[in-house]
């Protein structure tokens, strides 16, 4: 007893400095659980708040910006719908084509806190359960996709962001079936990686990428960025093309979460399957 | 005693907050302060140790529950505190007076300073070493650790004006 005392005194500071750590990793490598409990991470109900305050203040910021954004794009879609409706009163045919289109739907989000300098980086929406999302839920931004839905409280979600080197989105070679892995090797925010593209004669620099569809998250075609370069190293029959992210990860404020009208039945269907 | 106490547990909440909320969204590339380090510099030179690690651990913690990144600001932080007792009787040149806390005024200038970038460095290379185990670019590691040291130090020289 008297030993351990004595060996307390001297080396008891060190024992909780290497216990501390040994915690501090745990944390760190079993990342992902806690993610998903989200005890600690920013969907909590007091990091929610916090974040939610801080948004109601920098929301206002770029304000103007964002506006002409919008106003544009309202311009692009007004002008994408009239061209749509002459081409179905040419063709004779009624709306009934365009119910296809409706199969995903949208949730409005905005987004409460972002990371976009560390290598995981996610971002914090201020809706959650209780609106219908749900994790593997897809998230775009005004520009392109920006993420999927990692986890939900009642109120807040948690999304991984396109910046995460740990995250792959499966995507295509807009109007070919080259489909590549897109990811993010870290710094630079402009700019993500599309893998295992097959031989550079069935695409270009400068075409544009689009989400390949393949997943439940998107639906095919959503624009993702385009091809700015690509690197012959890698190996040896396939590619990586450097992509020009079309979001705007810094400055992301506005996004929506798509649900497929028929998420709850499919994924019903596929837990009965198991 | 307690108004000391009031006065470093303000400033953590300060400086945590202040990292998480708005430094955070002001760095560039990869590069950032983490300026929350500095609570943990000022704080008296006889802090009994193990305290230190305690409160290290939560500031760090704090910070990464703020982040969404469990861990790796924790574990830097507490690597940080378990250095400060050994770099202050290494750099501290004058006589150690009760409750003294760090500071070019306290220390002077030089030894402050040699105590301040050794801690920034290190906290900062074990959060870059941390973080980048999913990712090897061990230059980039190197560049990150020293941009945002130097920032650091920007931002800690500009306290150290401020103080009284």
């Amino acid at each position: 007893m008297h030993s351990l005392i004595q060996f307390l005194a001297r080396f008891g500071n060190t024992l909780l400095f290497v216990v501390l750590e040994i915690v501090a990793l745990v944390l760190l490598f079993r990342y992902n659980d806690f993610h998903q409990s989200i005890a600690l991470s920013s969907a909590s109900r007091i990091n929610g708040k916090i974040y939610e305050t801080r948004e109601q203040v920098t929301g206002y910021f770029l304000l103007r910006e964002k506006n002409t954004l919008l106003w544009q794009q309202n311009g692009e879609l007004e002008k994408k719908v009239a061209r749509l409706e002459a081409a179905l009163r040419q063709s004779g045919r009624e709306e009934a084509p365009l119910r296809d289109a409706d199969e995903f739907g949208y949730i409005y989000a905005r987004v409460l806190k972002n990371s976009v300098i560390q290598q995981t980086n996610s971002f914090t929406l201020n809706v959650g359960r209780a609106d219908g999302v749900q994790p593997g839920m897809g998230v775009t931004g005004p520009q392109g996709i920006a993420g999927i839905v990692s986890a939900c409280s009642e109120h807040y979600s948690v999304v991984v962001s396109l910046l995460n080197v740990n995250a792959h989105f499966s995507c295509k070679v807009k109007n070919t079936d080259v489909v590549g892995s897109l990811t993010w090797h870290g710094g630079d925010t402009r700019y993500g990686w599309l893998e295992e593209l097959p031989g550079y004669q069935m695409w270009n620099v400068g075409d544009t990428v689009v989400t390949s569809g393949f997943s439940n998250s998107f639906p095919a075609g959503l624009p993702v960025g385009c091809i700015e370069s690509f690197d012959k190293t890698s190996a040896e029959n396939f590619y990586t093309a450097r992509i020009r992210l079309f979001t705007r990860f810094e400055s992301l404020a506005d996004v929506r979460i798509m649900y497929r009208t028929h998420f709850q039945e499919q994924r019903e269907l596929e837990e009965a399957a198991k | 005693m307690n108004r000391t106490v009031v006065k470093h547990v303000i400033v953590a909440l300060v400086l945590v907050l202040f990292q998480t909320l708005v430094l955070q969204y002001a760095g560039f590339l990869s590069f950032v302060p983490l300026v929350y380090l500095y609570a943990v510099l000022i704080w008296p030179v006889d802090m009994p140790v193990w305290r230190a690690l305690l409160l290290g651990f939560l500031i760090g913690l704090a910070v990464d529950v703020l982040l969404d990144c469990p861990g790796m600001h924790a574990a830097a932080t507490t690597f940080a505190v378990y250095l400060r007792r050994p770099l202050l009787r290494t750099f501290l040149s004058k006589e150690e007076t009760e409750g003294m806390e760090p500071g070019e005024r306290s220390m002077g200038f030089l030894s402050f300073w040699k105590y301040a970038l050794v801690m920034i460095l290190c906290h900062h290379f074990v959060l870059y070493l941390i973080e980048s185990f999913s990712w090897t670019d061990p230059l980039m590691m190197l560049l990150r650790t020293l941009v945002s040291s130097l920032l650091t130090g920007v931002l800690v020289f500009l306290f150290e004006r401020f103080r009284r």
